[in-house]
């Protein structure tokens, strides 16, 4: 009897946690396991009799002479950190000017109209959009023509405007989250040290750099390091405004691991290149959080 | 930090200006999505742009299967009404397994830390998951579910919604919980409780944590798109999917699009005022309170 | 019959030792308290004695029996928390009736019960209302009530006290004493305030670091400390403490402080029996004697540093030429701050450095 009240003790934690472990492993971790072992595998269209054989590290050296991967790997970061770094000021920057102008009573009715970018469905951005940026009965672009601006192209169709107006969206879409997560973050910030400041005679920036600033970095390595996971994912705009073009001009290495995957059906490489990204991302978040939690 | 007397001042009127700039651009593009959905074809094509909005036939089109008119049958709807229950119920089914199965994991994690093996490790590779792109998950459930019968039904996307939204909520709620303190666990087992009788006395005292992940679960659930186009078919697609179907190279149906859109993202809109206070600790995996 | 036996208790924490081979017995219907700071590890102790926590090493025994693998529900051992534990979401009457819920008892006994304690502890007016109704005082009833209630076989108190201002903290101490004493259980207590300690315990569990120091009357652990620790937490104003070395000359032996010298032969035996020469010299405030003029031998010198007025007392800092004492003394007594005077002390202990075991 008593050795089975121990037993019992060490067994009721794994009795919570069983049933989400075995989903965990069973739908999250087995399945990593047979991307790897894919990715090992030959699914070139180009060779059917060899398809599903092993290749061994066929895919990785494909990947590594594979212009269009180092292309695609550039466009993830040429988007996806300006994205982030504008994001990241304009929220910080929104933040502080509502938290020091706008009395409490009125930021009930600002909160349901900032946070709709972040509440809308991507593919319906995407799609909204599309719809405002489009070529000729767009509203984004008779603005920009009665302003004066021409293109002989839509913006959508223009190589150099293209991932521009994927960038644009992105910050229209996850600013106010930037918005939010700095928002609460101001309201937690200690009073005392800022009227210490004030007796000390110190001017809004200097009390924003040294204060403020230095408070927020915990949150602001947070904000960094989710948002950044995410864009390095991004492919519901990408997939609904561009489609990836014009010829390429926007496809990332997500949007590119989709071609190879979905669309060539070669799973083997699409594994490879999705396997890469993962472990980029895994990489990027881990400089990020030691950069963040390391310094004073 | 709200400094009242500098409003009156050029900085503050213009800080106004510039905030109320930005809510407007923020809350913009849908409200031109609501007011086109109610224009006829050539007014979602004129130039320039305009406001009139008169009709339901973008509503009917998306939504009805045939359309009729004075008699006549007209050319066919899209049937999205397929797709609202294809979306409803893979959310549903998703958000209440992944409560169902995350609620008492994150118990297990706020109550028994430290005392059974690897459970940081155990918690940071639920985190590791979240980092994964949609492929490293969807291709290889695809490979496996396309073999079996069970290929052609919606399961291996409420599998996969299950896994994503799993970790977020484990996280989310450990958070809630361990704001529960832990003397009334332990006075609950002194006055006799089995431990789950004691898990079932702390939930009442979750409630608004679990209304707020169920929320967001369900969000999540509802929005995706990548897995969801991934693994389901003509029959099993949900909403967003459907919508992106109707961008086709023989032309776009802009009607129907704007439409859907509205109905895919108004529910969202008003969850996400009910779980305001929680908003940010929802989107930063509790993270920030 | 309800007597707790500790043996050897032992607990650790990620390589912390919390609770460090504890043992001691607790008499049927006694009151003990555990008196330590903060962190010593009296909770952790409570939770093993209620199953909460299971021991490292050593057992736990109520009424004779081994309780180790008992889980808690069935020890019959109540429990009050600092943080009084009560569901915010329960009436009083649903929180009291709570324990006896669980255990499957009729409604009509659960009501007899529930209020037969609420008439003890006057709580019977607030039957009705929420946690966060209450004030800190009836919240504390409504805690206690949940263990009468029960009426286990011992009932341990975390703390109960700590969350209640001083004015309240003195009557439930009364209170409690004279509950306990009328209905008759084992009571173990845990505290930091070694006044309370003091005035409420039967026996007092002296805790340092998960190390039980002393157990003993509040008359033992005050003349008779047994270590550096228990004799410089109580009291209040806390003990003097000088370091001096012994030595012994011909026949005589002496404790040499630096700055005035002790004889002590008489008691040479059974100092030079513990190990080394570096001893601590102490004695209590209330045994020190101040007069202006020398009295006979064995007086030594100081200067008045600091006069603080606790009425009926006042308390003096003398400078003894290097370490400071400090002495009370009768309100009455005058004295001005620089004023050279003569001190001695009644009674006095000296404990081993190295071992901080007393000696004497």
């Amino acid at each position: 009897m008593a050795k089975v009240q121990r037993l019992k003790a060490k067994i009721i934690p794994w009795a919570f946690l069983l049933p989400c472990l075995i989903i965990v492993f069973s739908v999250g971790i087995y399945p990593f396991y047979v991307m790897w072992d894919t990715s090992l595998r030959n699914y070139d269209t180009s060779d059917p009799l060899r398809i599903g054989q092993r290749a061994f590290f066929a895919n990785y050296r494909a990947m590594l002479h594979d212009p269009v991967f180092y292309d695609s790997l550039l466009k993830t970061f040429t988007i996806a950190i300006p994205a982030l770094l504008i994001e990241m000021v304009l929220g910080l920057i929104l933040a502080q000017l509502v938290n020091q102008r706008v009395p409490d009573k009125y930021r009930k009715f600002l909160l349901p109209l900032i946070i709709i970018p972040i509440t809308m469905a991507p593919i319906c951005i995407g799609l909204v959009w599309r719809y405002m940026l489009h070529g000729d009965f767009g509203l984004v672009t008779y603005v920009l023509n009665r302003m004066g601006f021409f293109l002989e192209e839509s913006i959508l169709g223009s190589r150099t405007w293209a991932p521009v107006a994927i960038i644009m969206v992105d910050i229209w879409q996850w600013t106010p989250f930037m918005f939010l997560i700095f928002t609460s973050g101001l309201l937690s910030l200690p009073k005392d040290t800022y009227e210490a400041a004030d007796i000390d005679g110190a001017s809004s920036w200097m009390k924003f750099r040294y204060l403020t600033l230095r408070y927020m970095k915990p949150l602001i390595g947070i904000a960094v390091i989710l948002r950044f996971m995410d864009a390095m994912k991004l492919f519901d705009t990408i997939y609904i405004l561009t489609g990836g073009g014009p010829s390429v001009a926007t496809e990332t290495l997500m949007y590119y691991t989709y071609r190879v995957s979905y669309i060539w059906w070669n799973l083997g490489y699409g594994a490879a290149l999705s396997l890469f990204l993962y472990l980029v991302i895994i990489i990027t978040c881990e400089i990020f959080y030691n950069m963040t939690t390391r310094r004073d | 930090m709200f400094e009242k007397s500098k409003t009156s001042t050029l900085a503050g009127v213009l800080a106004l200006i510039v905030i109320g700039l930005v809510v407007v651009l923020c809350a913009f593009p849908w409200f031109w999505m609501f007011v086109s959905s109610f224009k006829t074809q050539q007014d979602i094509w004129a130039i320039p742009p305009n406001l009139n909005a008169n009709t339901l036939r973008n509503y009917e089109t998306a939504f009805g299967w045939w359309l009729v008119q004075m008699g006549q049958l007209m050319r066919p709807g899209f049937a999205f009404y397929r797709f609202l229950i294809n979306s409803l119920t893979i959310s549903l089914t998703a958000t209440s397994v992944t409560m169902l199965v995350g609620v008492p994991a994150a118990f297990g994690f706020s109550r028994f830390k430290g005392k059974f093996m690897a459970d940081n490790m155990l918690f940071f590779l639920i985190l590791t998951l979240r980092m994964a792109p949609g492929f490293v998950e969807a291709i290889p459930i695809y490979l496996v579910f396309s073999q079996s019968i069970l290929g052609g039904t919606a399961i291996p996307v409420v599998l996969m919604h299950i896994l994503f939204t799993l970790t977020f909520v484990v996280w989310l709620m450990k958070g809630f919980f361990d704001e529960i303190p832990r003397d009334l666990d332990d006075r609950a087992r002194i006055d006799g409780c089995s431990h789950f009788k004691t898990f079932r006395l702390i939930l009442p005292l979750v409630k608004p944590g679990l209304a707020t992940t169920a929320i967001f679960s369900f969000i999540f659930s509802w929005n995706e798109f990548l897995l969801t186009l991934l693994l389901t078919g003509a029959e099993t697609k949900s909403l967003p999917v459907a919508i992106s179907g109707l961008v086709t190279p023989a032309g776009t149906y802009w009607g129907a699009i704007l439409a859907s859109s509205v109905i895919v993202t108004f529910p969202v809109l008003v969850f996400a005022i009910i779980v305001q206070k929680y908003l940010v600790r929802g989107l930063t995996f509790g993270a920030v309170k | 019959m309800a007597d707790v036996v500790l043996e050897n208790l032992t607990k650790t924490f990620k390589k912390r030792i919390v609770v460090n081979k504890l043992s001691l017995e607790v008499k049927d219907k006694e009151f003990i308290c555990f008196l330590g700071p903060t962190g010593c590890g009296k909770t952790t102790i409570f939770r093993m004695i209620a199953g909460v926590e299971t021991p490292d090493e050593g057992t736990i025994y109520l009424d004779g029996s081994a309780m180790n693998d008992v889980p808690p529900g069935e020890r019959n051992v109540a429990m009050v928390f600092q943080s009084f534990a009560l569901f915010p979401n329960m009436t009083v009457f649903d929180n009291l009736a709570f324990p006896l819920k669980v255990k499957k008892t009729p409604r009509d006994e659960i009501k007899k019960k529930v209020s037969e304690a609420a008439d003890v502890l006057r709580i019977t007016h607030l039957l009705d209302k929420i946690p966060a109704h209450l004030s800190g005082g009836e919240r504390q009833r409504v805690a206690l009530g949940e263990a009468l209630v029960r009426n286990p076989k011992v009932c341990l108190l975390d703390e109960p006290l700590t969350n209640l201002d001083a004015k309240l903290r003195a009557e439930m101490r009364v209170e409690l004493k004279r509950l306990q004493r009328e209905l008759g259980y084992t009571m173990i207590y845990s505290t930091p305030d070694q006044i309370e300690a003091m005035a409420m315990a039967d026996r007092i569990a002296v805790m340092n670091f998960g190390r039980l120091e002393q157990f003993g009357t509040s008359d033992d652990v005050y003349s008779r400390p047994k270590s550096l620790f228990v004799a410089g937490f109580i009291g209040s104003p806390a003990m003097n403490f000088i370091d001096c070395t012994f030595a012994e000359k011909d026949k005589q032996a002496f404790l040499d402080t630096g700055v005035f010298t002790l004889d002590v032969t008489d008691l040479r035996e059974t100092i030079s029996k513990s190990n080394g020469s570096e001893m601590i010299l102490g004695f209590r405030p209330e045994d020190v004697i101040i007069s202006k003029t020398k009295p006979d031998k064995n007086a030594y010198t100081a200067k008045i540093e600091v006069i603080e007025h606790l009425k009926p007392d006042k308390v003096i800092d003398l400078d003894v030429g290097g370490p400071v004492i400090k002495a009370l003394t009768p309100s009455a007594f005058e004295a001005t701050v620089g004023e050279k005077v003569w001190f001695t002390f009644s009674k006095f202990h000296i404990i081993n450095k190295k071992t901080k075991e007393t000696i004497v």
